[in-house]
């Protein structure tokens, strides 16, 4: 009912929406009825989890989800073949520093201590001493593309020939929680719609094999749930958010202890039965009978996805492989595993703060943060994170995953390559690396250089804004035509920017 | 229609001395001709030419198709400095190092390399054109003018009607005269039960009670319909339903937002302001001035400081790096321009901080200049006092009454302190104590257990104590005649301990050395806090813990616990003094003839309290002091001129135009200003900024004063939108949907509205009603279009299926915060408390409008079923149905609670039958009695149900809540015909 009142609106406008139909002849001009009947099956499918595609997936939702409403079924077309059907993004809040994990630059050793020329002390958010800090890492060569990686990511660097670097990032903060908005929402305001929501408001619930969108975390990172927020977009592309270390991370997910299977079956019997009643006087209230059916997606629900997250399901060597059980890397490990049963049952978008405290100047909610002795506070986030995804890259790959799986790897922003006090780095805003790997990134690929100090991005600079123009492309979007209308304007997820890498394209 | 994007004509002034091509080295000439002009035409010439200002599309005042124009560069400077590559915009450009232009993709290394050996040798050029001279084509005012939402107020009669007798009111004279040319019909009104609760949910958002229900069912006066609305308004409730409304345009919150999302403990004032203004029916046109400059128009009223929270209410990162600070501040006012703009015109003023707008007539110019009228406004606590008068008269007399102390102590330190410092000074003694310490007070032994649980156990209390209250059988007692310096070992008892407990009275903040010995472990608090614990056994000695006391000025508790295990028990305590300050010990080691007057002083000021005398005196006065009267403040959070906001310095009060947005880009400073679209004349808004325009000197009034006349000036100013905007969100809440399908959007990319003249017709009728809102509601809730069916009819829905020639009213699925407040009111169990600071806690059963909101701990339930995140102003909410609202009805424990008080209200009664429950439940929660399949039904489960739950004592109480439940989970519960 009200699903469709803001649709209309929508409708009303001349301005594109949504997706063009594929049945539309003008590329811009935007078939409503479609649009509608896609968003009512969101309203009722897309859930704050996907778990309505995850379970249909399973088969256990099936026959609810087709009588809740044909439409969910039926599937809803990119602008273009997508490569990648999903993904998992491995945000490392708090952010590495660039030179000290894959953005290897030799003169840091012979300039150790001596001024950096044009640094400004005022980059990140203390003041650093302008004087050049070596990393105290080693790196080396790896693989036939001969990507140099630090001695932290020994499992990481495995796989660099499946990987597309980015050396030559920025973005506009210098502190956490603005720069983490921009990463996720492309700005550093909140209130805008993170990319997750975005890429689930663009694609939806229209194919039972394209999910929804969950964060997994573990101490909430700073700013909170905001950063994950759907903004101004419906709240069914809403991430459901799970903390790795708590026992229900769903709320309401168990049935009351009160109650056994039995009499919570026989209470929905009549709940149903009471519905229908209703919504037969009022045949024209889609919503209503979108609300009957959630009762029952709901109930089963309760038993379908902690099985989906359960990962003891996993074989033992899986367990191994990953790191369950070892105490440095074992909630990394149980979250990364999570995050491959999701994606493999259909979730279509998993954002993964992760990482172990550091110390160093890292806080819980920052693990990365090393203001004040990057080796200690690196030495332990990385050890954390390094054997999990690790499993989690060859663990894909080995199940075929992985080329249609889009892993994305990367803090808010960088560090600097002059010392805060005399181990520590600052946040640097001016470059960093990130790392792609998977559906349909060119494996092997080195985009884009910092200068010869890592300090700032000079090689083909890339924003935030070409970060998510290249991740909607690959999943087969348009960054210039996934639009929303709010408060009169339509807002783009790149604002009136971004430009497509197409270099680390397969 | 046209309005016009920024654009710029270039004048050719000719004759100006020109460097001609035939100057310019042949083989520099070849290499511009071939490698630079051709892709200045392929790449720039698009947007940075002459021919793209012809065209309407010259973008950031760039021209590149002269050599003057590259030269003269745009926006962000030179374009091209001959031989200085650094200093040439355009290679950074290229080089995608600022902005990345050609924008499409970025041009191949090779020509990069070009331009660079280009303007390394001299940037040799030979196009020769004109100096560029900017013209700036504004908007178009005149033709923006001319759209619907812009014009006047159009004062029409209504329309004549066939089905006259359908017709209620104007309204639906308005409503009739379309459908009935459109050729379809209105549904049948509703029943009273349907319409009662209707309007219960509408005006209060709460549901009748079954009496309600029954008094309006018989209510016979043909005034029965009008009388309800009528009680409804003027019910309390009204203010605390609709204030939800404005507060979700207001993105009204109670924290920072952002990083830490601190709280802003005094912000919910104005959540109170907004419902007294709604119950108060204060006018519109008040409302909203109060809002914009409440705090300047009447500081010494707490309704309107309150009212200033309108503008405060935005978010704000509390923590800031130097580089954020300007950029946050326009970030800021942005916020503030953008809500005002959305909430009370209905405009997208925002769109016009980068680029005029490119829809509505709102140019830069606007953007800017409205928002300088917010350039000195921070926001803060404002401390109100209710009676500044009284405030005021109450000082001046304690201030007379306390001189005597002061001149006292004053008269001392003048006439005789100075001898005492001398006499001691030549006796060389010890300093004087600056302590005072109390007399020892004990109490014990308390047994324990054990050693281990006599000295965790607490026995006395610790953060106070209280001489004259005895502990179980045991009471103080006074102890003079426990010296210090002295071993004690004269305590008794086994696994047990005993209190001591003295005052230690400073005249100033200072540290005192104290030891202590115990036999066996000590606990040591001060001031009720615990400064020393050590477990360790062992006999009492001199000096066995060292311990620095942290006195404040005053009386100091010291309090002391001895714990023993067996045998004999005691304790030793010594004070060691406060240390002499180092700059006085300084001083005390020159002789003192030596000694300047500043010295002398220094050195007095630190005997004084340690001259008996003096140190009675100090605390006659202090304590005098103490006495002084607070006037009783109460805190709002509130705007203010100058009041907190970014500090960067020089410009934080100031406001400049910004090149697309950039405050790393100022231009120059903006003055006050208001929407030329909505004014008469360039410079109208003098009419409001200055007292009287004519004068020669005229005296500026504050602009936020200025913008609230401004906003609600109906002959010049944006009065009549204004008043559009309202009446169609009072409109849109009550039929569902505005008239204007876009209520925060009244421009040109919004919808048009339905009934143009039904929408004026309104608006006329608010302002001829003196902006009382509740005149408008009236009038629409007692139109027969108000109280039409939901019902669908085939011929109309074929004509018109999107309804909108209102031929029927929808049912509507109740927001957030009123599905929480019908499970309180139908469980019997919601607080009806009004005002005053919320909860973070969801199960307070207070109304939700009461809840708080902070932004990083959003309230879970309400979150579920769409409430906004108080970040942006929302004029219309998004309604969604998710399985995680089912599991919340199901699983949750918030939920099943209000079931079981829900079960409790139906059963209280004794010996009802279960056919009796149903009936009372279905009144409670559904406003109407069961049919006769639902009491078949509902008793059918509840006795299957009961027999489920087996031999459980519980079994029906479980039932009927499992039942209860059910009922909470209808469809028909949360959504309302």
């Amino acid at each position: 009912m009200h699903t469709a009142t803001y649709l209309l609106r929508d409708e009303s406008k001349k301005k594109v929406t949504g997706m063009p139909s594929p049945s539309s002849q003008a590329g811009n001009q935007f078939d409503f009825e479609q649009r509608r009947q896609f968003l009512k099956g969101a309203a009722l499918g897309a859930g704050s989890l996907g778990l309505t595609q995850l379970l249909s997936d399973q088969g256990l939702l099936n026959d609810a989800a087709a009588a809740a409403d044909p439409q969910l079924l039926e599937p809803r077309e990119s602008h273009y073949a997508p490569t990648a059907k999903r993904i998992i993004w491995l945000f490392m809040p708090g952010s590495p520093s660039q030179v000290d994990t894959f953005d290897y630059k030799p003169e840091l050793q012979h300039c150790n201590g001596n001024k950096l020329e044009g640094a400004d002390p005022k980059t990140g958010f203390f003041t650093t001493s302008g004087k050049v800090l070596a990393s105290p890492f080693k790196f080396r060569q790896h693989g036939e593309s001969g990507a140099h990686t630090s001695e932290i990511f020994p499992h990481i660097s495995k796989h660099v020939d499946d990987m597309a670097f980015i050396y030559s990032c920025f973005s506009q903060s210098n502190n956490h929680t603005p720069a983490m908005l921009e990463m996720n929402s492309g700005m550093f305001l909140q209130g805008r719609p993170c990319v997750g929501s975005w890429v689930t408001y663009g694609l939806g619930a229209e194919n039972q094999n394209l999910p929804g969108f969950v964060v997994m975390h573990g101490a909430m990172p700073r700013g909170g749930k905001p950063i994950w927020s759907p903004g101004f977009l419906p709240k069914v592309y809403q991430p459901t958010s799970i903390d790795g270390r708590s026992a229900t991370p769903i709320s309401d997910l168990t049935r009351l202890k009160t109650m056994d299977d039995k009499q919570q079956r026989a209470q929905l019997d009549v709940l149903r039965a009471m519905n229908a009643k209703h919504q037969r006087l009022r045949p024209h209230e889609a919503d209503l009978s979108a609300r009957l059916e959630s009762f029952e997606l709901a109930y089963r629900m309760q038993t379908a996805a902690p099985e989906a997250m359960d990962v003891t399901r996993e074989s033992e060597e899986t367990h191994k492989a990953y790191g369950v059980g070892q105490k440095e890397t074992d909630l990394v490990a149980k979250q990364c595993i999570t995050a491959r049963r999701l994606v493999e049952r259909g979730v279509r978008f998993v954002q993964l703060y992760a990482g172990t405290n550091g110390g160093g100047g890292g806080v819980a909610d920052v693990p990365w943060d090393g203001h004040s002795d990057i080796k200690l506070n690196h030495s332990i986030a990385a050890k954390s994170v390094d054997q999990p995804i690790g499993a989690l890259l060859a663990d894909l790959k080995g199940r075929g995953m992985l080329e249609d799986t889009l892993v994305i790897w990367g803090g808010e922003f960088g560090r600097t390559s002059d010392s805060q006090g005399s181990n520590g780095r600052d946040h640097n805003p001016n470059a960093f690396t990130m790392w792609m790997a998977g559906g349909g990134i060119k494996g092997g690929v080195q985009y884009g250089a910092s200068d010869e100090f890592g300090y700032k991005a000079v090689e083909n600079r890339v924003g935030v804004n070409d970060l998510h123009a290249t991740i909607l492309h690959l999943m087969g979007i348009n960054h210039e035509r996934l639009t929303y209308r709010f408060n009169g304007r339509d807002y783009r997820l790149t604002d009136v920017a971004g430009s497509v890498l197409h270099e680390i394209l397969a | 229609m046209t309005y016009a994007r920024l654009s710029i004509a270039m004048l050719l002034a000719l004759g100006t001395g020109s460097a001609a091509a035939a100057d310019i080295d042949p083989d520099d000439l070849t290499f511009f001709e071939t490698k630079i002009r051709p892709v200045l035409i392929k790449h720039c010439y698009e947007c940075h030419s002459a021919a793209a200002q012809e065209a309407d599309n010259l973008q950031s005042e760039l021209l590149l198709d002269t050599r003057q124009g590259i030269r003269k560069g745009g926006e962000s400077g030179p374009a091209v400095v001959p031989n200085d590559v650094k200093s040439s915009a355009l290679i950074a450009a290229i080089r995608h190092e600022s902005f990345k232009m050609p924008p499409k993709s970025k041009l191949p290394k090779n020509v990069i390399d070009d331009f660079v050996k280009w303007v390394e040798s001299g940037a040799a050029d030979p196009r020769e054109g004109a100096k560029p001279e900017i013209i700036r084509k504004d908007i178009d005012v005149a033709a923006g003018k001319k759209f619907w939402s812009f014009r006047p107020l159009i004062d029409a009669a209504p329309p004549q009607v066939r089905n006259a007798a359908w017709a209620e009111n104007d309204v639906d004279r308005f409503i009739l005269a379309r459908q009935e040319t459109a050729g379809i019909s209105s549904n049948s009104m509703v029943e009273r039960r349907t319409l009662i609760r209707r309007a219960y949910f509408d005006l209060w958002g709460l549901p009748p009670a079954p009496e309600d229900v029954e008094a309006f069912l018989n209510d016979e006066s043909p005034d029965a319909w009008p009388n309800l609305v009528d009680r409804l308004l003027d019910g309390q409730h009204y203010g605390e339903r609709w204030a939800r409304h404005w507060l979700d345009l207001a993105r009204f919150a109670e924290s920072n937002g952002y990083a830490f999302d601190k709280d802003r403990p005094a912000a919910y004032h104005y959540r109170d302001f907004v419902i007294k203004a709604f119950n108060a029916d204060m006018p519109y046109d008040q409302f909203v001035k109060l809002q914009v400059a409440g705090d300047e128009l009447n500081p010494l009223d707490f309704d309107s400081q309150s009212a200033t929270g309108f503008i405060a209410a935005g978010p704000f990162t509390s923590q800031q790096t130097q580089k954020e600070r300007e950029r946050s501040r326009y970030e800021q006012l942005d916020d503030i321009v953008g809500t005002l703009g959305t909430s009370m015109l209905g405009l997208t003023i925002g769109c016009a901080r980068c680029h005029d707008h490119k829809f509505d007539p709102v140019g830069i110019r606007d953007y800017y200049r409205l928002t300088a009228s917010f350039a000195e406004t921070g926001f803060q606590d404002y401390d109100w006092d209710p009676d500044p008068e009284g405030t005021r008269k109450a000082k001046a007399a304690f201030d007379a009454e306390h001189k005597p102390y002061f001149d006292a102590r004053a008269k001392f330190e003048k006439e005789v302190l100075p001898n005492r410092l001398d006499e001691w000074l030549l006796a060389k003694a010890e300093p004087p104590r600056a302590e005072k310490l109390g007399v020892w007070q004990t109490i014990g032994p308390f047994k324990a257990a054990s050693y281990d649980a006599a000295f965790k156990q607490q026995f006395a209390q610790q953060a106070k104590v209280e001489l004259d209250t005895p502990i179980g059988e045991l009471k103080w007692t006074a102890r003079p005649e426990w010296k210090d310096e002295t071993v004690h070992n004269t305590l008794i008892g086994d696994n047990s301990s005993n209190y001591l407990y003295r005052t230690i009275e400073v005249s100033s903040k200072v540290v005192l050395d104290v030891s202590f010995g115990c036999d066996d472990g000590i606990v040591v608090f001060l001031n009720g806090k615990q400064i020393l614990s050590r477990p360790t056994m062992g006999g009492v000695a001199p000096d066995q813990h060292l311990v620095k006391l942290n006195l404040k000025t005053g009386s100091n508790d010291l309090l002391v616990k001895i714990v023993n295990g067996g045998g004999p028990s005691g304790f030793y305590f010594s004070a060691k003094g406060v240390a002499i300050p180092k700059n006085v010990q300084n001083i005390l080691n020159i002789e003192t003839v030596k000694w300047n007057d500043k010295q002398r002083q220094i050195v007095q000021k630190w005997f004084a309290p340690r001259d008996p005398e003096w140190f009675q005196l100090d605390r006659e006065e202090k304590e005098h002091l103490a006495k002084a009267p607070s006037p009783d403040i109460t805190k709002i959070f509130a705007a203010r001129k100058n009041g907190a906001t970014y500090n960067f310095g020089a410009d934080t009060r100031k406001v400049y135009f910004l090149a697309r947005g950039n405050s790393n880009v100022k231009t120059s400073q903006a003055s006050p200003g208001f929407l030329r679209i909505l004014m008469e004349g360039d410079h109208q808004e003098n009419t409001w900024l200055l007292d009287d325009p004519t004068a020669e000197k005229p005296t500026v009034v504050r602009p936020r004063i200025a913008l609230g006349k401004w906003l609600t000036e109906t002959k010049s100013g944006a009065g009549n939108l204004l008043a559009r905007v309202i009446v169609n969100r009072l409109w849109q809440h009550h039929l569902g949907t505005g008239i204007v399908n876009t209520p925060s959007d009244f421009g040109s990319q919004g919808t048009p509205p339905t009934h143009p003249l039904l929408l004026d017709y309104l608006a006329k009728q608010l302002i001829l009603n003196d902006w009382k809102l509740k005149s408008i509601h009236k009038l629409i809730m007692t139109s027969s279009t108000y109280q039409q069916s939901g019902q669908v009819n085939e011929e109309s829905d074929t004509t018109d299926p999107d309804n909108h020639l209102w031929w029927r009213r929808p049912p509507r699925r109740l927001e957030a915060e009123i599905i929480r407040d019908n499970l309180f009111a139908v469980s019997g169990t919601l607080d009806k408390k009004m005002y005053g600071p919320g909860s973070l806690d969801q199960a307070t059963p207070r109304r939700s409008v009461y809840l708080k909101v902070k932004r990083g701990s959003l309230i879970p339930i309400l979150q579920l079923f769409d409430a906004p995140d108080a970040i942006q102003s929302i004029g219309d909410r998004n309604v969604t149905t998710v399985p995680p609202q089912a599991l919340a009805m199901m699983n949750s424990p918030f939920v099943r609670n209000i079931a079981d008080k829900f079960s409790a209200r139906i059963s209280s009664e004794k010996d009802l039958t279960n056919e009796a429950i149903v009936g009372k439940a279905y009144r409670l929660a559904l406003s109407r009695p069961p049919e006769n399949d639902e009491v078949t039904r509902m008793v059918g489960f509840l006795n299957s149900q009961t027999l489920s739950y087996g031999s459980d004592a519980n079994a029906k109480k479980m039932a009927l809540t499992d039942y209860c439940q059910i009922m909470l989970c209808l469809n028909e519960f949360v959504v309302v015909d």
